[in-house]
């Protein structure tokens, strides 16, 4: 039970930790300065959301926080291959269509572990639920803003919506034991959780029409294994500078 | 005399919230269980937003006011509960004011809602727009007052 347990918890604060991550690459290089502090604020967010679900595994006798984010090779994280991409050369459409396929996951994952029997995980989605409803304004309000106003700003969001629908995707591949997460009643199947998202971003894509690429079988295979511990070909500079500081001093008490 | 736990959240009235002084964490609502067995202490710390990066400076805080009044004290971080604004006392309400903060109108679960009904804290016009919801913290947002000029922040509970 406890490998299941793991696996599902560490799938969700690794996509957390690296997506904060992501999103505070973002401080001083915003659009404006009022999206500059949105994504150093839900930057900081998603980073404290990591710490809680990583401390619900500490409170198990498993790893502390500092341990799961600092202290852990590659291979043992698990997270999807859409937060590991880099932001490339900082197009706001791109991180803009990631924040929203993200968020909208989020909402779905949170909303059915809020509903699912293992009480730690319903309890602090329920917490976390409360912040992310900001996250979520954020990004319709965006998406919608973007989506309606000029060639230029729709055509930047159909391209990252072709360029991240196969990682979008892939959030939903099963996770290593999931079977027994399903019988345990904690969550639904991936698959299931994928229809829901599904049905909470189709309505909003219509709206600003927005096509839903049809993910082709060679665009997924590649980011298959993600969850099992495959990292994408970015995900090693990523780690390196989020340890840096705490490699620098292993055994330093913060 | 033995310790309760009614005496040790009048204690805890001195430790402030770090980003709104004049506010303590027992008026925040950040104080859950107290319990006592035999001289051991342990509180709960609900942190309002999980990403709050004062939450390891309040726990170092109380422990070291309790040590003041010779008591043994672990203080664990609440996360598998939500911290509400309900669990606010009037004077925390009333602290928040006096720091210069608006007030949500109404605590609507519907965020757009909550930062929809605002008025000035400087003047009361409600000819006020956010600038943004995001703060300098993450229970702040911007709002600029058309009336008076004046910027100001709505203290933004998690809904």
């Amino acid at each position: 039970m406890i490998e299941a347990l793991e696996s599902l918890v560490l799938s969700l604060a690794d996509d957390e930790l690296i997506m904060g991550h992501r999103l505070a690459e973002w401080i001083g290089l915003g659009p404006i300065l009022e999206e500059d502090i949105a994504f150093a604020s839900i930057a900081q967010d998603e980073t404290g959301h990591a710490q809680a679900y990583y401390q619900l595994l500490t409170d198990l006798g498993l790893e502390t926080p500092d341990r799961y984010a600092f202290h852990r090779p590659a291979e043992r994280f698990r997270c999807a291959h859409l937060v590991e991409l880099p932001n490339f050369d900082y197009d706001y459409g791109l991180a803009l269509v990631r924040h929203f396929l993200y968020d909208a996951a989020e909402q779905v994952r949170l909303q059915a572990l809020r509903a699912g029997s293992y009480d730690p995980l319903a309890g602090l989605a329920e917490r976390l639920l409360r912040e992310e409803k900001y996250h979520w304004m954020h990004a319709t309000t965006w998406l919608r803003q973007l989506g309606r106003s000029t060639e230029e700003a729709h055509l930047r969001l159909r391209s990252a919506m072709q360029q991240l629908w196969p990682y979008a995707w892939m959030l939903f591949e099963p996770l290593p034991h999931e079977e027994e997460m399903v019988e345990a009643g904690w969550i639904p199947p991936s698959t299931q959780l994928r229809e829901r998202w599904l049905e909470l971003i189709t309505p909003l894509l219509r709206e600003v029409e927005l096509e839903q690429p049809e993910p082709s079988a060679e665009s997924l295979l590649p980011l298959q294994g993600a969850r099992a511990g495959l990292r994408s070909p970015y995900f090693d500079a990523l780690l390196s500078e989020l340890t840096e500081v705490a490699a620098s001093e292993p055994d330093a008490e913060w | 005399m033995s310790l309760t736990p009614e005496q040790i959240r009048q204690w805890l009235k001195a430790v402030p919230d770090p980003e709104i002084p004049h506010v303590s964490v027992v008026d925040m609502g950040m104080i859950g269980d107290i319990s006592v067995e035999a001289d051991q202490v342990r509180v709960e710390l609900v942190p309002t937003f999980a990403g709050c990066p004062a939450i390891r400076l309040l726990q170092e805080q109380i422990g070291e006011v309790l040590a003041q009044h010779g008591a043994q004290a672990e203080v664990e971080v609440v996360y598998h509960r939500a911290w509400r604004p309900e669990d606010m006392t009037p004077e925390g309400w009333a602290g928040l004011r006096k720091a210069g903060f608006a007030l949500p109108k109404r605590l609507s679960q519907d965020p757009q809602e909550l930062l929809a009904e605002v008025a000035c804290p400087k003047c009361g016009s409600e000819a006020v727009s956010l600038v943004s919801p995001f703060g300098p913290t993450a229970c702040r947002a911007i709002f600029r007052c058309h009336s008076c000029g004046e910027a100001f922040e709505l203290f933004k509970p998690p809904v």
